[in-house]
């Protein structure tokens, strides 16, 4: 089944390669490059009438990197999970990932990991599960 | 060092006061033993003597009683046998008396611990020779009437006025000793006062210096205590500036680590996509090659960065014209160009200048990159100027574009500070402009970036026209 996916990446080779495999594979994807235009692009189809309910989350998936302009990763979990507790964000980043598991209330608990670099297909598996 | 001091101090005063104490009390117990030794002695001849004076007397006036006696019996034609036998042996008594006085005198001033004592008893000597040599005459006088049967008036007389001087001599030895007696006593409680006034002054001065010595002390302390705490705040200082360089080095190691780790992510992309045949080949390599070149380049920077940072950026000079380097880097930069922006070039005499061209070209190079990056279109001006009193060459950078946010400014030749601007992208490594600071003052030069009044901002720095320190140099 198709999902709609947002992507925060600021390395554009990368987010080309995200949106080229997930496409592929028959998802939306929406490319954000960095976690300020993350946060917009979230608000601006919560706006949206048909996700008026705090059960309805605008994307299926949001996949975000860590170490990005202007707001990080974290943050951007942070804010999002405030606005819709239930979004599935998937956390993809090269950026001392245990440091950021082990100390608590850095990310949320419901957030899911995935270490870079990672092949494009374990990307796609982990979005698709 | 300081505790040294104060030490050797401290330990000097006390010793003094306990020398000073010791002093006193070595002195102290000496004095006594003399005074006690002196009281002993005295006594010791005093008595004897009075009693050996007080026997004398006796005798002497037994002898004569019995003298008269014997005259008077003869007068009378009686036996006289009685009073001759006393006369004689008092006369042996009196002699003997006489002999044990002369013993104790001479043995006294013999031994005696003061001169005054000596002399009293020299004198007291003298008087007991006068009683002997009156003794033998009164004894000449008196064996010479006895022997003649005539009652001779005037030689008894003389007798008798011998008899008085002998007892009155006797009287006098004795008020004599008994004056001496006293005096002594008197001027040993007189030495002994005055002993005792010493030793109250002494214990007097030492507890001045004691008290004084408190003082000193604490003052010490107090100086001690300052100087400690002082000592403590710059230790603290020290260790939070230490810490803060340990965070910026973790920062930058961590910092350094991920961006050479993030082209990694992309590299596996372009394979995986190559591979699959969702991308073009072409494409694929392009990106990789871009990938590795400015994994290259981070490498480079990072290791220029740690030079700089432990004095170790080695410069190798030689000497060029300065307008032919900045001539081909904006000659290179056009060749890149994508953007609408106009490059001029306002260059003053083209003077030969001794630095490292390499590094200089580095840094030129990156200020005009991040001078185009930052421009959307406008210009980007170079210009140099020679300042011939301060014996450097000036270069000015400006362009037209955004301008320096004001929160980065400060920290603009700072490690990683221009991640997160903006315009920012993959093309830049925040390492730049701290390697353009690093290179220019290690060539003795400065450097500097404000923002332009209008729009855009300025770089600008110096070289010298000769370097000052011999290769290879440090910063």
């Amino acid at each position: 089944m198709p999902l709609n996916i947002l992507v925060a990446e600021d390395n554009v080779f990368t987010a080309t390669q995200y949106t080229k495999a997930l496409e592929k594979n028959g998802h939306k994807v929406t490319i954000a490059k960095d976690g300020q235009e993350c946060l917009q692009l979230y608000d601006n189809e919560i706006a949206k009438s048909e996700f008026n309910s705090l059960e309805k989350n605008p994307f299926d998936v949001v996949l975000l990197d860590n170490n990005m302009p202007k707001k990080s990763g974290v943050e951007v979990a942070k804010e999002i999970l405030d606005k819709r507790p239930n979004q599935r964000i998937i956390f993809a980043s090269a950026y001392d990932i245990n440091s950021l598991l082990k100390a608590p209330g850095n990310i949320p608990e419901t957030v899911e990991i995935l270490e870079k670099p990672f092949s494009l297909n374990t990307m796609i598996s982990k979005v698709q599960t | 060092m300081l505790f040294g001091k104060t030490g050797f101090k401290i330990s000097g005063t006390v010793g003094i006061i306990i020398l000073l104490l010791g002093i006193t009390i070595l002195f102290g117990t000496y004095q006594m033993s003399k005074v006690s030794g002196e009281i002993v002695m005295i006594s010791q001849s005093y008595e004897p003597l009075q009693n050996i004076l007080s026997d004398i007397k006796f005798h002497q006036s037994n002898q004569m009683n019995s003298f008269e006696k014997i005259k008077s019996v003869s007068q009378d034609g009686g036996d006289s046998e009685n009073a001759l036998e006393t006369f004689w042996s008092s006369n042996v008594l009196t002699k003997s008396g006489i002999q044990q006085a002369k013993k104790i005198t001479e043995a006294s001033y013999s031994i005696a611990p003061t001169e005054s004592t000596e002399n009293n008893f020299k004198l007291i000597h003298q008087t007991i020779l006068d009683i002997e040599q009156m003794r033998d005459e009164f004894e000449e006088l008196t064996k010479s009437s006895l022997s003649s049967t005539q009652n001779d008036q005037f030689l008894i007389n003389q007798i008798a006025v011998k008899e008085r001087q002998i007892t009155s001599k006797v009287d006098f030895a004795s008020l004599e000793i008994k004056k001496f007696n006293e005096q002594s006593i008197t001027v040993i409680e007189e030495y002994e006062r005055d002993w005792l006034f010493v030793q109250i002054g002494i214990i007097v001065v030492v507890g001045i210096i004691a008290i004084f010595l408190r003082y000193f002390i604490s003052q010490i302390n107090n100086d001690l205590k300052k100087e400690i705490e002082e000592k403590t705040h710059e230790l603290q200082e020290a260790n939070k500036k230490l810490q803060e360089l340990d965070m910026r080095k973790n920062e930058f190691i961590s910092i350094a680590s991920h961006e050479l780790k993030s082209p990694i992510q992309p590299i596996f992309g372009f394979a995986e996509l190559a591979q699959s045949g969702d991308m073009d080949q072409k494409e694929a390599w392009d990106g990789v090659i871009t990938l590795a070149k400015k994994l290259q380049d981070l490498a480079t920077d990072v290791l220029d960065v740690t030079r700089i940072e432990s004095n170790r950026l080695i410069l190798y000079p030689q000497k060029f014209a300065i307008n032919e380097i900045i001539l081909e880097t904006t000659k290179m930069i056009r060749t890149g160009l994508t953007k609408d922006i106009k490059i001029i070039e306002d260059l003053g005499e083209n003077i030969v200048i001794e630095a490292d061209k390499t590094r200089i070209e580095q840094v030129l190079r990156n200020i005009l990159d991040n001078a185009i990056k930052f421009t959307e279109n406008g210009t980007v001006t170079v210009k140099t100027h020679l300042d011939k009193k301060a014996g450097e060459l000036i270069f000015t950078i400006s362009d037209t574009g955004l301008g320096i946010p004001e929160d980065i400014l400060p920290n603009i030749f700072g490690k990683f500070v221009t991640k997160g601007h903006e315009m920012e992208n993959q093309s830049g490594n925040g390492l730049g402009l701290f390697l353009c600071k690093g290179i220019i003052n290690a060539h003795d030069g400065r450097i500097l970036a404000h923002n332009n009044k209008g729009s855009g901002s300025t770089f600008e720095f110096s070289l010298p026209l000769i370097l000052k320190k011999p290769t290879p140099l440090t910063n």
